[in-house]
């Protein structure tokens, strides 16, 4: 305080600031607060010199705060970005999860429809007549829903710089990284054919995953002696297709790789020793699209049984369990109600075909129509899965 | 008061400085003495070393170097005291007070227009602002005189501080003053809401322990929890504005307010309960009606007003 305290009551100016500048030792400061406690026009001068202060201080402060805001933005963008790495990283593992997840189901659905399969597999077996087949004749596999394993083709007109090259579709062992992205024109699960269970055939499951590798010579020499020892077993439906026509570039496509080939054409798959043992594969792109043998959702049949062959076409569903007994499905086998049986023997295998017409009509929507297969080889056609009659070959 | 070399500071580290508090009977330590003399820039406004170290001197004894009364100072306490000052605003102003040209071109240019906008801030008016800052600029430059001697208010600033926070305060000081003055015929008590009509629903006696109660229990409070009351209840400041008066966050001024209340509270029962009142007497007690007390707390809060420093001026 100066030395006018001892007239004035109220410590003077200095003493007040320095209370406000904290310049003040403990001892000084207690006299001054308690002051300030007791004498209003104290308090009232402070907090106006304060309030003059901050007023002062706001400019600075703003220019201060406006000097390094460039620095300051080049380091918030990297800040925000940070936190979308988060939140990018936060989204990845979270997608990770749902992807192991989903694989595990799809891998036991496999396991559980694979064993359902092995189980029809040999009941048919037992079933079979043998069917002599013509001798000297190559027997082409039909080209429509069967359970192919190697789709011999060549690829000149799609993939030129692999024309020299003999392609196959080959069954390999799925690995878990990839079930997820399984397409929807994956075939689930589809019955073999009559005589699937000889050596030039192998079951196809849900979980196999098909790989487009070069052919080599000893798989081709394999695929010939399966072939005939499938044809001489009479194991193999000597019906042949003719499809709409030659040229139309129907393409197939591997199971579940969604990888398209050229379509062949009958007389190529007859000349074709690999394709004499082959099945097609299951699904078929056409330039419009005329139909698609898709996944649908696993078939809780009203019989209880696990459904052995199951097809899709035009929003209905057909599905066969191992009694033989045909469900159809309108809504993508939510719902299931059993047709009347109008074959004889057992149904085996069910399957869709493209209609037989050549009016230019038909081929822009080409209609299909079911084909089931029953324990004799013997096929009935239906266009609406409910009437059916025997194919005529 | 002459200045001699001696040892250094260091050399003298907790030594007292002998003889009558707070005066220069030990020569200041010359090398602290240049170390100050060099910050100060005390040449640019011509004032010489030995006015400087006069200066010093006197500051320091005038404050016995913010020790307390009776205290002796160490060589190295002083040291800590001078190189707290601010020793360029110091020497500036005690230039200006002495009528140096130069140092009032300097004032002027640093201090002319935030002193103008500090008096617009304090009266929150333009023309008052104005008309605040032109009167004491001009009772800086020392136009008034008492008993024929020129007098500048400059020279009681000390280095304490910024003189720029001593200028804002002193403005404060002379706005507060001159609106206290020109309201004078308005007491602020008769701004306080009128009493009702008292009806006696407790006895006069009840009443007046109750009284004394909260006024013991106000009394005894501390400095500074009275201070955060007084500021907060009577004169309605904010926390954000007592926060920045006191230098701590606005939580820490909640904080302790409640807990001044709470404090309050306990010992008004503990006054009631020393009366021969039982504990829920006294609760119910507390529960009276406050406009049947006859208590004036801007009187309690401040009944000591300005004792502190009277004392001090009698000592």
């Amino acid at each position: 305080m100066n030395s006018n305290y001892k007239l004035d009551p109220h410590p003077d100016a200095e003493s007040l600031n320095a209370f406000v500048e904290q310049a003040l030792t403990e001892q000084e400061r207690g006299p001054i607060l308690a002051h300030l406690a007791e004498c209003g026009r104290c308090r009232q001068v402070v907090y106006l010199a304060h309030q003059a202060a901050e007023m002062e201080a706001e400019p600075e402060l703003a220019v201060a705060a406006a000097a390094p805001r460039s620095a300051a933005w080049k380091e918030s963008w990297f800040r925000s970005w940070r936190l979308a790495w988060v939140t990018a990283g936060a989204l990845a593992v979270t997608m990770t999860a749902a992807y192991v997840v989903h694989v595990r189901r799809v891998e036991i659905a496999a396991g559980q429809a694979r064993d359902a399969r092995e189980a029809a597999t040999r009941n048919t077996d037992m079933a079979l007549t043998p069917q002599t087949p013509r001798l000297g004749t190559q027997v082409a596999p039909p080209p429509a829903v069967a359970p192919a394993l190697s789709v011999t083709n060549t690829l000149k007109q799609q993939t030129p710089t692999m024309a020299p090259k003999q392609l196959t579709l080959t069954a390999m062992p799925e690995p878990a990284g990839e079930a997820g992205a399984m397409s929807s024109s994956r075939i689930d699960e589809v019955a073999p054919p009559p005589g699937a269970s000889g050596t030039g055939y192998s079951a196809m499951s849900a979980g196999t995953k098909y790989e487009l590798k070069p052919v080599v010579a000893e798989r081709q020499q394999e695929e010939e002696e399966r072939a005939a020892a499938a044809l001489e077993a009479g194991k193999l439906a000597t019906e042949k297709r003719s499809l709409a026509s030659a040229n139309e570039p129907a393409k197939r496509a591997a199971p579940n790789g969604g990888m398209l080939a050229p379509a062949t054409s009958s007389a190529q798959i007859d000349a074709d020793p690999v394709h004499a043992g082959s099945f097609d594969a299951g699904v078929r792109h056409g330039e419009n699209l005329a139909f698609a043998v898709s996944r649908v959702k696993p078939a809780e049949l009203p019989s209880g049984l696990p459904a052995v062959s199951t097809v899709k076409a035009r929003g209905s569903s057909l599905a066969v369990d191992r009694t033989g007994a045909v469900f159809l499905s309108g809504d993508l086998g939510n719902h299931w109600e059993s047709v009347a049986k109008q074959w004889s023997g057992r149904a085996v295998a069910i399957r869709v075909e493209p209609a037989v017409g050549t009016n230019e009509s038909a081929q822009r929507s080409p209609a299909v129509v079911f084909e089931i297969v029953n324990d004799q080889g013997q096929v009935w056609v239906s266009a609406d899965g409910r009437i059916w009659k025997a194919k005529q070959i | 008061m002459g200045i001699t070399p001696v040892q250094s500071v260091d050399g003298a580290a907790g030594e007292g400085v002998p003889g009558q508090r707070g005066a220069f009977d030990g020569p200041l330590d010359e090398i602290l003495l240049d170390e100050l003399w060099r910050q100060c820039e005390g040449t640019s406004w011509g004032l010489e070393r030995g006015e400087f170290s006069r200066i010093l001197f006197d500051i320091g004894a005038a404050h016995n170097y913010g020790l307390d009364e009776g205290a002796t100072a160490s060589r190295l306490q002083q040291a800590a005291y001078f190189r707290g000052l601010r020793l360029g605003d110091l020497v500036l102003a005690r230039a200006c007070a002495a009528g140096n040209e130069r140092a009032w071109e300097h004032f002027v240019a640093i201090y002319r227009e935030p002193l103008v906008r500090a008096a617009i801030a304090i009266t929150g008016s333009d023309t008052l602002g104005r008309e605040l800052a032109d009167q004491l600029y001009a009772e800086l430059f020392g136009l008034t005189t008492r008993d024929g001697e020129r007098r500048c208010p400059l020279k009681s600033y000390r280095g304490r501080g910024s003189l720029m926070g001593w200028l804002r305060t002193t403005l404060a000081q002379r706005h507060v003053d001159h609106h206290r003055r020109s309201h004078r015929e308005q007491p602020l008590e008769e701004l306080d809401a009128p009493a009702p009509a008292f009806e006696a629903e407790k006895t006069a006696s009840e009443l007046t322990v109750l009284e004394k109660a909260v006024d013991g229990a106000l009394k005894s409070c501390e400095a500074e929890d009275r201070l955060l009351l007084a500021a907060y209840y009577l004169d309605g400041r904010t926390l954000l504005q007592i926060a920045g008066v006191l230098h701590v966050h606005e939580a820490t001024v909640s904080r302790k307010l409640k807990r001044a209340c709470e404090e309050i509270h306990k010992r008004v029962v503990k006054n009631l309960q020393s009366t021969g009142m039982s504990r829920r007497a006294a609760d119910e007690a507390l529960g009276t009606d406050p406009r049947d007390l006859d208590l004036n707390l801007k009187k309690l809060l401040q009944y000591s007003q300005s004792d502190a420093f009277q004392e001090k001026a009698g000592r």
